[in-house]
């Protein structure tokens, strides 16, 4: 409605007056709103020579290909994620290997990329450096984040054998592994038919989210919002938003069924399996496999002393009840312990080795500095160990 | 609850929210209960100092009102004097000059028992202890009323935004306000916003950023470079000044949301063009305080029937003045130091103007603009005793200072990065010179220029800001 002021029209003036100050809050937010991206985007530039005009998240240090592969993009860069030319983290690596060198390839996923660590401070580049005064020796770290069990050896074969690994050390997570058991799969999509919708397939984006994710500065806002509040009341926020997240989670992936209270055992098996394939599949190569237990901040008896991280996990793994996620790491650490007896491999139990709190656990299964440092202290005594008995038994 | 904390906004937000909606009649006593709230968050204990020393001064002044006998009035003067410096003198000088007298019992080859008594100094003692000092003295010399009303005086006492640190306003300006009918006008909201957030600019992104520079030499055991000392005697005058006009400046934009102009404490002092010139332009409530209620006292007092030298007054009262700010030896020696220069600065006067006189307006203008840059560093150079924790660690970073300048080329980042820190501030204080006013000239800007200023600003905070907990001037 447009009103025009008359000179003493008193409603008028203050209408018009109504007009220009909603016009002024409206300047106000549009200024800031650009302002403040404009801000975060020269700040990326500036810090990580980042585009200014692209999109600039994550997702440009991965891509597939073609057959569903998930690698490192050689060359990316994201933040302080830095991906080499081969598409590992870390420094560069000479193709072919120089003579009289051993690698030892870091095979896992995001817990051994390296997420909360500052650049230089996963657990591969500290192993890197405590293994440096021994000669020829180079550490790599070859993760993918979100590489699945199924991709494992085809990544292997594809990316990681050019590099002409020794020995390598494989960190298998476990996140894939548990579903919903197959009667409750089989309800969960009866449900779905019945109630005349189609089967999950996946959405294309929406278009304002998509705006959005391209908005650089609000994950910079947040976080920064979060640092200033006082640590009680920012943990108390987080823990609720996560709880709603969780339920929206939990509503979209099991629907009416309940979340389970333990890991089937089939879930437990292919696990198994997958691992057991992985293993012997890096042998037949002539590479020589050091495996390692899964640690998880969350085990039976500490999962009540942290909620926030426990909620957050579920998000990750809604099919797992509370108690489902809390006994899933011992789960599946014992079939890692089987595959490593059976097959005779070593084993490194970290699992045992870290202490479960938050000062080695950024959540449930990354790690802190400290954390990432004593894993690769855990493999430092393993390789000083083996490289002992080695000399023990060399003939002389 | 600090200025630089989401609670204090929220805090601020709350208050403002009610102090609109309630009758004009009960503002007041919001406002002190908000304030006697606010000091409660830092330590509640301290309330009972507070309330001693603003029921002692307002049962004072109002007898000293009431009597027209000399003695008498003085006898009350006196009262209130001794209950407000003996307070600050248990809570903040009782150890030092304790220490000092063993010290000297040591010197002279007496071995006394240690004793020291394990006080807190309470948050924001020296400020409001200084102002309830006005006010009476205001009475006793007949300028003031004293107030009828104590919820009113109580509030002059604790105005929360000037309660931990300052500005030292005096009765004659805000207990003025307080009496007199106010309307909270939306008008005065961008105002207030300007000054704070210049306020938070100034204390979260500048100050709180060179505490890095400034604590890498002075929290740490030498030895050190001389240039690694001259960055960090740049980065502490920098930091404190910016700590400290930062808190004054979001304490009148918050007095200023209330309806309350509340006395500015700097005047753009790195802009100044003489000693004189930059006492009269820095902490600008405490150095007029000490001129009206111990330099001119002081002045017209006779001994042996004869008027103090000026020269000896002014090292004086600056000794005094760095007494205030602590009890330490450093202070004293800081005190001194500034004094001196200024009696010096004021011997030197006529024969510098005899000597301005002969030189081409081309030397003149050299002269005005290396002024301010000679006495920056002088200024810089009495950080060293302002910012030291002991006058072993003056001396040795006075020697610290006088070597290693082959080992410039490492520091000079570190230089390069304070000065930029500090650009944006000298840019701004230069264009509000341009308007001769405070930081609201910004509001003079078309809007989308100021809300982009703002925007930045935010953003710098949010991002870029280091997060401390304190202010410097908090210890005082």
């Amino acid at each position: 409605m447009i009103v025009v002021a008359e000179p003493g029209d008193d409603k008028s003036v203050r209408a018009v007056s109504r007009r220009t100050r909603l016009l002024n809050l409206l300047l106000f937010v549009i200024t800031c709103g650009l302002i403040l991206e404009v801000c975060a985007r020269i700040d990326d530039w500036v810090a990580f020579g980042a585009p200014l005009l692209e999109r600039y998240d994550h997702s440009r240090l991965l891509a597939n290909d073609d057959d569903g592969v998930q690698h490192n993009v050689p060359g990316a860069r994201f933040q302080k994620w830095r991906i080499n030319r081969l598409g590992f983290r870390g420094p560069e690596v000479s193709v072919p290997k120089p003579p009289g060198t051993s690698r030892i390839i870091c095979f896992g996923s995001s817990e051994t990329f390296g997420l909360y660590e500052p650049e230089g401070r996963d657990w591969p580049s500290v192993l890197g450096g405590l293994l440096s005064d021994a000669p020829g020796i180079e550490v790599i770290n070859s993760s993918v984040v979100g590489l699945t069990g199924s991709k494992r050896l085809a990544y292997f074969d594809r990316y990681v054998m050019p590099a002409e690994p020794d020995v390598v050390i494989l960190y298998v997570a476990f996140l894939e592994y548990p579903k919903l058991a197959p009667r409750a799969r089989e309800e969960r999509a009866a449900s779905a038919k019945g109630a005349g919708t189609r089967p999950a397939t996946p959405r294309p984006p929406i278009r304002a989210g998509a705006i959005i994710d391209n908005i650089r500065v609000l994950p910079k806002l947040r976080l920064a919002i979060k640092k200033s509040l006082p640590p009680k009341i920012a943990t108390a926020i987080s823990t609720e938003v996560t709880r709603l997240q969780l339920r929206r989670r939990e509503r979209q992936v099991l629907g009416d069924a309940a979340p389970l209270e333990r890991v089937n055992a089939e879930d437990l098996d292919a696990f198994e399996r997958d691992l057991e394939d992985s293993v012997v599949g890096i042998r037949r190569r002539g590479i020589a496999v050091v495996l390692t237990t899964y640690p998880t901040l969350l085990n039976g008896k500490n999962q009540f002393l942290y909620e926030q991280v426990l909620i957050d996990f579920r998000r990750v793994l809604p099919v797992l009840s509370r108690q489902g996620v809390a006994d899933a790491a011992g789960l599946f650490n014992d079939r890692i312990r089987r595959v490593a007896r059976r097959l005779d491999v070593p084993l490194v139990d970290n699992d045992a080795l870290i202490p479960k709190t938050t000062e080695y656990f950024g959540d449930n299964v990354h790690y802190t500095e400290k954390g990432a440092e004593l894993v690769a202290r855990n493999f430092h005594r393993f390789f000083e160990a083996s490289r002992a008995s080695a000399e023990q038994h060399q003939p002389r | 609850m600090t200025f630089n904390s989401l609670p204090l906004v929220a805090f601020v937000v709350l208050v403002y929210a009610s102090y609109r909606l309630l009758p004009g009649r009960y503002r007041n006593t919001l406002l002190l209960a908000a304030s006697y709230a606010f000091y409660a968050s830092f330590d509640w204990r301290f309330l009972g100092l507070l309330l001693l020393s603003t029921s002692t001064d307002y049962y004072c002044a109002r007898r000293i009102a009431a009597l027209d006998a000399k003695d008498a009035r003085r006898r009350f003067l006196a009262v209130s004097l001794v209950v407000n410096l003996g307070v600050l003198g248990v809570f903040k000088y009782f150890n030092f000059f304790l220490a000092s007298a063993e010290d000297v019992l040591r010197l002279v080859g007496l071995d006394p028992p240690a004793a020291a008594l394990r006080l807190v100094l309470p948050v924001g003692i020296s400020f409001y202890t200084f102002k309830t000092i006005s006010y009476t003295v205001d009475v006793y010399r007949k300028r003031l009323k004293p107030s009828t009303r104590f919820s009113e005086y109580a509030l002059f006492v604790a105005f929360f935004p000037t309660l931990v640190a300052g500005p030292i306003d005096r009765a004659g300006s805000l207990l003025k306000q307080i009496q007199s009918p106010r309307a909270a006008r939306w008008t005065d909201v961008p105002e207030a916003f300007a000054l704070f957030c210049w306020g938070l600019f100034k204390k979260v992104f500048v100050a709180d950023n060179l505490l890095a520079v400034t604590n890498a030499v002075f929290s740490n055991p030498g030895p050190h470079t001389g240039p690694a000392v001259v960055a960090a005697l740049y980065a502490y005058a920098f930091q404190v000044y910016c700590d400290f006009s930062g808190y004054s400046d979001m304490a009148r934009g918050i007095a200023r949301l209330f309806g309350y102009e509340v006395m500015n404490n700097f005047e753009r002092p790195l802009f100044a063009t003489s000693l004189q010139d930059l006492w009269n332009r820095w902490h600008i409530s405490l150095t007029s305080w000490i001129r009206d209620y111990i330099y001119y006292p002081l002045a017209l007092t006779k001994v042996l029937g004869r008027r103090l030298d000026v020269r000896v007054l002014t090292i004086v009262t600056f000794v005094i003045m760095g007494l205030w700010h602590g009890a330490a030896w450093n202070f004293v020696a800081w005190g001194a130091y500034h004094g001196s220069l200024l009696s010096l600065a004021i011997m030197l006067k006529p024969w510098m103007n005899r000597a301005a006189g002969g030189w081409t307006p081309r030397m003149s203008r050299w002269r005005s603009a290396l002024k301010p840059i000679l006495l920056f560093h002088l200024f810089a150079l009495g950080c060293l005793l302002f910012r030291a924790q002991s006058m072993g660690q003056v001396v040795s970073l006075a020697f610290d200072l006088t070597r290693g300048y082959s080992q410039l080329a490492p520091v000079l980042p570190t230089i390069a990065r304070v000065l930029l820190m500090f650009l944006p501030v000298l840019v701004f204080e230069y264009l509000q010179g341009q308007r001769q006013k405070d930081a609201t000239f910004v509001l003079g800007y078309p809007r989308v220029l100021r809300y982009a200023m703002f925007s930045a600003g935010l953003y710098l905070v949010a991002m870029h800001g280091a997060k401390t907990e304190s202010f410097v001037y908090f210890q005082f």
